[in-house]
């Protein structure tokens, strides 16, 4: 690989604890949680009631989405913002030609609603006397593939490098934040739009994780429903959102002064290959992604003061998270302290990966780790630092930020303070 | 573990097609040679002059399954999909263990999930919309005692990874792109940047695309984008970059290679098929077939090729590309390969088996890289079925007949709706 290395200059969030990235930040540090009864749907009779939904967002008639607002559904709506803050943030917009712009996202199928989901399947026949031969901009199926938000962010800021999309269910964005280093790296691009947007907060997707029973059912109390690595955990608290990172080339990004939040040094993706609806009890597969990730940044473990975990708040991922965190940190001294954000966002599927390694880029711009809120007593590996409930110093000089899919795809990335 | 920048080759040592042609690789090309086609009409429409045809791959050879019951927990276009990754790994004699796991990994190019096959989910939902209003509460209160939870496993679009990766024990790199008809090739070109990077010894690469479903054939009715109408024939219809194309046909496909570095493959004693030379990637910016009528981003991803080097005029005497008789696409297409090479492309033939398998979409491009690595290893090039003439220009001639070829690189294009644009160049060996 070349000498090419690759920083982040501009960050944009939409969350469940604020509608951009320094309010989210300020209330992550602060512990507070982004849970509350499901205002989306009437939940009165679901298993689970509450969710982490973002509150009061408008997309603002700042952000030139141009004819493209029917392509969006709720989740990509928070990406485009999202776009909108980043791009913002790093001033990179007119200082490339656009082949040199690429986009690489984690997107997951779209919220669709139920009436207009019943409305499309049920039609058994089809027109074919149609005389409108422009594309139906507002069709669902567009709206909702996870393909299209790519395009849409290409099409308003003028990007003409590669993109894609990727949807590796929880490991998306953090594979699509992966998959946006390598581009620089190798030279496709000077600059990448990267990360992901999701949504939970849709009774077709809601009913799916509730079928499978791997939502929290602590219905009278949402707010202490996301527990990661507590030994009361009962399941993971749906989210949604949005958060996009401007990726770009260290030398170019220095050369026109821009800021600097940190540098992406290494990157891991691996396959557990085990089952696909669990994870291998020694943890293998998140313990390869790490080490690789680790590896390639060239830094001692004892480098890595904070790991933004996976946590979900399940019983198996956080039990198998920390034992993989054990097994690669064994040596390490002192070591991180692991944490991890859902607790206070819930998860957000395929833009977790996104909004946390967001969150690993603030924490080293402040040198500041997150709290993991409602962790009492933890029934996971002892041998990790769990950290505490409120918000510490870091140590080090790097971060790292795991992200387990369902399915067995891993994804690592490890962040260094850009001196 | 430590990533080298080397000259480390990327060679291609299994592939497989699945098609409604077949499932081998040669039957479906001596199809192709013979005018083969094989397509459905869907469904039922509201017009008596005619329909709308899809292709269905008929007889799947659910042997290859290591278990079969896995059939239940996915959709018809993860099944396919996984068959196909099974009979390339199977063609390039690996099995569980002959490559190091962590070394081995896989990239998909996938469609979306295909709703249509989750009954009794459906059943549920429409019984729970009424007037045009959506009945929470009884949903919420029917769904665990109606649906089973497999439902949830079924609708993850990242099955075929998921499976294949178990039942070939792949550790290493992987990753399911959604980028509509070239998320094949973009798994392709992310393949060939892991070996060449030191990220992996072997990836499995490819794509699969399901029967579309009624609600999305709308849409590309609705576009033009589908041939329809009247008396449609559907042996003629498809006609890539003729002047009088009216459209394409969707359908069922899925194609997988096995790439490898080749030093790592010598060792093993893989049957090497073809060297990958390059790959490239650049996008329009916009959605493929809603911008302007020239393409800028496939001629800069060829360009890039020509400029690296990786593409010898001399060399390469075929393009195969994506031409699937849409009205838009197959004129932008192929004005871009006249901009790429600077109209100096008289030496080239353009092909595509799309008149006989139908618009593959995710699949396409890896079901022509296939073919291209038959090609390169004595194989015919496949004529263009149906062409008459493309209207526009001779400086690149599309392949009427079944021909012998002769060169030793071929140009495999994907142009998708989201505006990716990939190539790779496949070499002899």
């Amino acid at each position: 690989m070349s000498e090419r290395r690759v920083c982040i200059t501009g960050i944009g969030i939409v969350s469940p604890l604020g509608n951009d990235r320094e309010t989210t930040w300020g209330n992550i540090l602060d512990g507070k949680s982004g849970a509350g009864s499901i205002t989306a749907f009437d939940a009165e009779t679901w298993p689970t009631k509450f969710a982490c939904e973002v509150k009061d967002f408008s997309l603002g008639d700042e952000v030139p989405i141009g004819g493209y607002a029917s392509y969006l559904n709720r989740a990509t709506k928070y990406g485009v913002k999202a776009a909108y803050e980043a791009i913002s943030d790093s001033q990179i917009i007119g200082r490339l030609k656009p082949s040199d712009i690429g986009v690489s996202l984690g997107v997951g199928v779209g919220p669709i609603d139920p009436v207009e989901f019943v409305s499309m399947t049920e039609s058994a026949s089809l027109s074919i006397s149609a005389s409108d031969k422009k594309i139906s901009n507002s069709m669902p199926i567009l709206q909702n593939h996870p393909g299209t938000f790519a395009t849409v962010l290409a099409a308003i800021w003028n990007c003409r490098g590669p993109i894609s999309t990727i949807q590796t269910a929880c490991a998306s964005s953090g594979q699509a934040i992966g998959h946006a280093y390598r581009q620089i790296k190798r030279g496709e691009c000077i600059c990448c739009l990267s990360g992901g947007a999701d949504s939970l907060a849709a009774p077709l997707l809601f009913s799916g994780f509730c079928l499978i029973g791997a939502l929290s059912k602590r219905n009278s109390e949402p707010i202490t429903a996301s527990r990661p690595f507590d030994s009361s955990r009962d399941g993971f608290v749906a989210g949604e959102g949005a958060a996009i990172l401007v990726l770009e080339e260290l030398r170019h990004a220095r050369d026109r002064g821009a800021h600097i939040y940190g540098e992406v040094v290494g990157y891991g993706e691996t396959a557990s290959a085990y089952r696909i609806t669990d994870l291998p009890p020694d943890g293998r597969g998140i313990v390869e992604a790490m080490n690789f990730a680790i590896c390639e940044s060239e830094l001692s473990l004892s480098d890595i003061g904070y790991v933004n975990a996976h946590g979900t708040s399940t019983e198996v991922n956080d039990r198998v998270e920390a034992l993989a965190l054990s097994r690669v940190f064994s040596e390490a001294e002192p070591r991180p302290v692991v944490a991890s954000t859902k607790s206070q966002t819930g998860h957000l599927i395929s833009a977790a990966g996104a909004i946390e390694a967001s969150f690993c880029a603030l924490a080293v711009r402040d040198r500041v780790i997150p709290p993991t809120v409602n962790l009492e007593h933890t029934d996971c590996n002892e041998h990790v630092d769990f950290g505490v409930k409120r918000k510490q110093h870091l140590v080090g000089s790097a971060v790292m930020s795991n992200s387990i899919g369902f399915g067995g795809s891993n994804s690592s990335l490890v962040i260094r303070r850009c001196e | 573990m430590r990533i080298t920048t080397s000259d480390r080759q990327v060679v291609v040592t299994g592939r497989s097609v699945v098609s409604t042609l077949g499932d081998d690789v040669t039957q479906v090309m001596e199809g192709c040679y013979h005018g083969g086609d094989n397509f459905t009409e869907l469904g039922s429409t509201n017009s008596s002059n005619g329909g709308v045809y899809v292709g269905i791959c008929n007889d799947l050879d659910i042997g290859v399954l290591p278990d079969k019951k896995v059939r239940k927990a996915m959709v018809r276009k993860d099944l396919i999909g996984l068959v196909a990754a099974l009979k390339a790994s199977a063609d390039a004699r690996i099995t569980k263990g002959s490559i190091n796991p962590d070394q081995f990994g896989i990239y998909v190019g996938s469609s979306s999930t295909q709703i249509g096959d989750l009954e009794p989910y459906h059943r549920l939902l429409r019984q729970c919309v009424v007037n045009s209003s959506f009945d929470s509460k009884l949903f919420g209160r029917e769904l665990s005692g109606n649906v089973n939870p497999l439902v949830m496993l079924q609708t993850l679009m990242n099955n075929t990874l998921c499976y294949a990766s178990v039942a070939l024990d792949i550790r290493g790199v992987n990753g399911n792109f959604m980028d509509f008809q070239s998320a094949g090739a973009r798994a392709a070109v992310e393949g060939f940047h892991a070996i060449k990077e030191g990220r992996a010894e072997a990836v499995l690469v490819g794509g699969a695309s399901g029967c579309p479903e009624t609600f999305q054939m709308q849409q590309g009715i609705d576009s033009g984008y589908l041939a329809h109408g009247e008396a449609l024939d559907p042996e003629s219809t498809i006609k890539p970059y003729s002047q009088s194309r009216c459209g394409t046909i969707l359908s069922e496909g899925a194609s997988f290679l096995v790439l490898e570095e080749q030093v790592s493959a010598i060792r093993r004693g893989a049957n090497i098929l073809a060297r990958v030379a390059d790959v490239s990637m650049a996008s329009e910016g916009d959605f493929a077939f809603l911008n302007s009528d020239k393409s800028t981003g496939l001629p800069r991803c060829i360009k890039r090729l020509i400029e690296a080097g990786s593409i010898e005029l001399d060399k390469l005497g075929l393009i195969f590309g994506h031409g699937n008789g849409s009205l838009h696409g197959d004129i932008v297409e192929y004005q871009s390969y006249l901009d790429a090479f600077d109209n100096q492309c008289k030496s080239m033939k353009l092909t595509s088996t799309k008149a006989n398998l139908g618009e593959t979409t995710e699949a396409s491009a890896n079901i022509a890289a296939a073919f291209a690595v038959d090609i390169l290893n004595g194989a015919d090039i496949p004529p263009v079925k149906n062409f008459d003439s493309t209207g526009v220009n001779e400086n690149l001639a599309v392949s009427a007949e079944r021909a012998p070829y002769e060169k030793s690189q071929i140009l495999v294009t994907s142009r998708g709706f989201s505006g990716l644009c990939c190539a790779l160049v496949l070499e002899k060996i």
